[in-house]
Formats: C-alpha cells, structure tokens, sequence
C-alpha cells in the first residue's frame, strides 16, 4: 500500500476547495459510464453507484490519494453494446477479480502486459470503441433533433476547451430533460441483495471479456496508475497493491450488485488536474454517489432521453478510441478494433495476441531484446507524454522525478546498434573540435 | 596529496556512452557501481556535456536529455577549468582511485608517470575494472565489517 502510513491522517485526507473540484475529475470519467450501462442493460444504477462511493471513500482512506475508482471499461462497453448479459458481465467481473487477486499476490503484473502486446490492447480499446460508436450511432437516430443538440452541446464545451467534460455536460441536459419528464425523484435506499441484476453467468463470451479486460487493466490501470502515483503525489504505491485492490473491489463489489471497477490512470490524472491533492476528494465523491444514488431509481434513468444516451456514448466511444490512436502499431490496432466490432473481441485479441508474437520474432535481434521491461517503458512515455500535454498540470511536475530508469534507459538503446569504437571515434572528434 | 578514494570512480564519457549504447564491458563495469550506493561515480558538467553530446549524435537528443537527467540524479559533481581533460581532470578533482576508460594514450605508462605524482590514480580499461572489482575486500577497506552485499537494483 502507499508508504504514507507514518503521515497524520489530517494530512492525507484533506476537505480544501481543491479536494472538492477534483472529486469532479473522475466523475467524469464514470457517470457516463454507468449511467449508460444502467439505462442499456439489467445492471442497477443505485447499487452500482452506492458501491462506487463506498469503495471511494475506502481507498481515498486507505492510500491517501485521490486514487480514481472506474468502471472495467472493456467489459462496461460490451454490456452496453450487448455483447455481455448483465449476468455474463458479472461472471467476467468475478473471473477478473480472481485474476487481479493472484497477479498482484505473485507480482506478474508486468508479465502479462508483454505477453499481450500494447497495440493488441490498444485494438481492443478500439474495438470497444468501435460497438460503443454504433450503439451510440443507432441510439441517436431515435430522435435527430435531440441528438443535434447533444452534439452541439458536446462540441460547445470542447471548444471552450474543457474536452474532458463534454461527456458530462451531455449527461446534465439528459438528466435535467429527465427530471422534467420523470420529476424529482423521492430519495430512496437500494435494496441489499445477493447479484441485484442476474446471477453470474459463466460464458465464453464472459471469458473473452475477462481476458481482453485483463489485458488493459494491467498496463493502463496498475503500471500507469503506479507511475503516476510516483510522479504526481511522490508516493510509492506499486502496480501489485493497485491489482490487490482492484482485485478485492470488484469481488466484493460484484455480488453485492455493483459492476467490475479498477483504478484507471485517466480518472487520477482528471482528478489532479481538477485540483485533488489528498484522499479527501474520494471522500467527497464517495458522498456524492451516494447520494446521486438516492435519487437514481425509480423512473429517472429510464427517463433518461435515448438519443443523449447516444450522443454520451459516441462521446465515450471518441474518447476510448482517441486513447487507442497512441498505439506503436495502428495497422495492428486497427485490425484488432475492426475484428473486434465485426468478428469477436475475444477472437479479436487472440488473433491479435498471435500476429503481434509473429511480427515481433520477426524482427531483428537487437528488437529481440526487447524483454519484460518493455510494456513499463511504453507506458512511462505515455504517461510522460499524458502529463507534458495536459494544460491543466503544473510544469514542475515535469521535472526530475521523472527520471527513467537504467533499464528504460538501456531499452530505449537497443534500438541504435553502436560499437565502442564509434563511440571512442565520436568522442574523439568532438574532443578535437 | 590526499590519498584516493578507493570507493569513488571516474568514467570518461567513451566508458559512459558505451554503458547506455554498446553494452558489454562498460556496462559490467558500471553495474558494480549501481549495484552499490557507497560506490561514487563523479562526473564534471564538461565531461557529461561530451558524453551526451555524444549520445545525441549517435542515438537521439531525447534519449540523450533523459540518460543526462538520471545521471545527474546520481553522479558526485566535480568542477575543473575549462582546458583540461574532463576525465582525468574529473577524477583529480574528486579524488578518485579509477578512472574508467578506452583511451590508450590515458592508459600509457607515460600519462601514468605524469598523474603518479598528483594522486594513485588506477586508469583501466571497464573489462580490467570489472573483473578485478572486489566489493567484498573494497567494502571491508572503506566501511569497515562484513560485505552485506549487493544495496541497489543496477537496474532500477
């Protein structure tokens, strides 16, 4: 866990202003979300969103951060596009929970993101992207004009620059149209009960989702999420405690009715940006939910306009395929993604896993050397490259905490072929210059 | 003349750029460094200036500027005028006992004659200092008690 345990609690867990607008950080990241999977699917919105504020208030408490708490995206996605039945997205979400579970305990996390290839998980980012946009697509045709504003508003809001909250902003008219058709809803506590919306169903299906989940959990929520707990708050929280937790949230959150959730880089990133410091926002969040809980049975979320629901998820669906473009490989990305959408995303990421094993015996030898240590590098310069483009980050956390280190570094090397005596050659004509 | 630190060690910018390029000896060698936190490796501004000067021209300018940031984090910084050798002069400066190079002229007996004077300084090639690197007898010497082992990941 995080190496804050000697600090006042005073200290990691803060109520400034800024613990306040950064709980809104990742809320944008999972409203439209689950607000989606709760008007698309048997999933319960209420016990969903309890279950979130619960485990954000848990892990804000328990690390000291405002570590993000999202839904599994891949696995969030194929539900909403019906690939996944609610019972099969929970039985996924148990298999994944068992899997989070074991890697963190044997520290194979690393290993299994180099096996699977980042451009074969960025083709199934693409790939959920890919069914996200048509579910969007054919919601949206339910009523032109709706959807036009819904566009309109999106666009109004990215172009003031704040793109991150566009997916928000579509899902507060929705909501306040909702209301005004629906009313305000009297609050109400979600019933406690044993899988709320279906008893696991244990699939292929579920397991293809699992393993294609698996996949971008490791790199995108537990490498990057570490390095950026290092880089951002300067604390040492490895990519195994993040799969411990992940692991333990989503089983204990799936039988309770909640859906399977993870620590995304994305979600702590937007919560920095907006000003979080300390666990204190996840607490604010965490009463937040739980309180948009109280109000999110009933008929509110059926109220909830299709076509926004379309527009929100073709909104979604950009910002997952927008990740899926920093792929090394696009060719292989891209095939990926639209074997996901056309074929199966399981099948998908199993041709994809094989064709990237090919390609990379393929190579020359001194690619061959590219080991173990290769899916932490991508994502440090990912994460490198996150920070240096966000306009909302300070630049001294550009600075030298994000030294890389010696097998980065040695990595990166590989690439360029140099013998000692170019290197004793260059360095002499430079010394004689 | 004070005597040399037999725990802090010089690398000419050929022996740094090698580590990161080439591999091989350079690297044996300066993973006895990394592998050992009382282990110093002192550098001047001049002679991380050729090194990644070096590297940028070889490789990449960015893999240049990051290779140059870590080994600012870890080098003991050593300033000398401007004209003299950045490794020898890196190494005088700090009181070094090895000074790492492929340079032959620094290796001749004739440079050795001229530096005995000013301090027992050892110039050896990586794959002599690597293999004639005993961290047990060295640490013995310095600290003083028994070899705990290996203290960094060289790695990490």
């Amino acid at each position: 866990m995080a190496t804050t345990t000697g600090e006042a609690v005073r200290d990691r867990v803060a109520f400034s202003a800024g613990e306040v607008t950064g709980a809104l950080g990742d809320s944008v990241t999972v409203l439209p979300i689950v607000v989606a999977l709760g008007a698309t699917t048997a999933v319960s919105l209420p016990h969903v969103l309890v279950l979130f504020g619960a485990f954000q208030v848990v892990w804000g408490l328990a690390y000291g951060l405002p570590l993000s708490v999202e839904p599994m995206k891949a696995l969030a996605g194929l539900a909403i596009a019906g690939a996944l039945t609610a019972g099969e997205l929970a039985a996924a979400g148990l298999l994944a929970g068992v899997a989070l579970l074991a890697l963190g305990a044997v520290g194979a996390l690393d290993r299994v993101a180099t096996v699977a290839g980042r451009p074969v998980i960025r083709g199934v980012q693409f790939a959920v992207a890919l069914l996200l946009l048509e579910t969007g697509l054919s919601l949206g045709l339910a009523s032109l004009p709706l959807a036009g504003v819904g566009v309109g508003v999106a666009l109004a809001v990215s172009l003031t620059g704040r793109r991150r909250t566009s997916a928000l902003a579509v899902l507060a008219v929705g909501v306040g149209l909702a209301v005004a058709e629906a009313g305000v809803p009297s609050p109400t506590l979600p019933a406690l009960a044993p899988f709320e919306s279906g008893a696991p169903t244990f699939t292929p299906a579920a397991v293809e989702g699992t393993v294609a989940q698996l996949a971008m959990t490791v790199g995108n929520a537990a490498v990057a999420t570490a390095l950026l707990c290092s880089d951002l708050f300067d604390s040492d929280v490895s990519p195994d405690d993040l799969s411990l937790s992940m692991g333990a949230m989503t089983l204990a959150s799936v039988p309770l009715g909640g859906i399977p959730m993870c620590h995304g880089s994305g979600g702590l990133a937007g919560k920095y940006a907006f000003g979080a410091r300390t666990g204190g926002a996840n607490v604010v969040l965490g009463v937040l939910y739980v309180a948009i809980a109280l109000l999110a049975g009933g008929g509110l979320v059926m109220a909830f306009p299709t076509a926004l629901l379309g527009v929100l998820l073709v909104v979604v669906a950009w910002q997952l395929g927008r990740a899926a473009a920093q792929s090394d490989d696009l060719f292989l990305t891209a095939a990926v993604g639209v074997a996901g959408l056309l074929v199966d995303v399981g099948v998908a990421f199993a041709g994809g896993a094989l064709a990237y094993r090919y390609l990379r015996s393929r190579r020359s030898r001194s690619d061959s050397h590219i080991g173990l240590h290769s899916g932490t590098v991508r994502v440090r310069h990912r994460v490198r490259s996150l920070l240096q483009s966000d306009p909302f980050l300070p630049r001294r956390h550009l600075g030298s905490r994000m030294t890389e280190t010696w097998a980065d570094l040695f990595e990166r090397a590989d690439e360029s072929s140099v013998d000692v005596e170019t290197v004793r050659e260059t360095l002499r004509e430079r010394r004689d210059d | 003349m004070t005597d040399p630190d037999p725990a802090r060690v010089v690398a000419d910018a050929d022996v740094l750029v090698a580590d990161l390029l080439a591999g091989g000896a350079a690297r044996d060698a300066l993973d006895h460094v990394r592998r050992h936190s009382w282990v110093d490796l002192a550098a001047s501004d001049r002679l991380l200036d050729d090194a990644e000067a070096v590297v940028g021209r070889l490789a990449d300018p960015d893999l240049a500027a990051d290779w140059r940031e870590r080994i600012e984090d870890e080098r003991v910084a050593v300033d000398h005028p401007l004209d003299d050798h950045p490794g020898l002069a890196s190494a005088y400066q700090s009181g070094a006992a090895h000074l790492l190079s492929f340079d032959e002229s620094l290796r001749s007996a004739r440079t050795g004659l001229s530096l005995q004077p000013y301090q027992g300084l050892s110039v050896r090639t990586p794959d002599a200092f690597a293999k004639a690197f005993d961290a047990a007898s060295l640490y013995e010497a310095t600290r003083g008690g028994e070899y705990p082992g290996p203290d960094r990941d060289p790695r990490a």
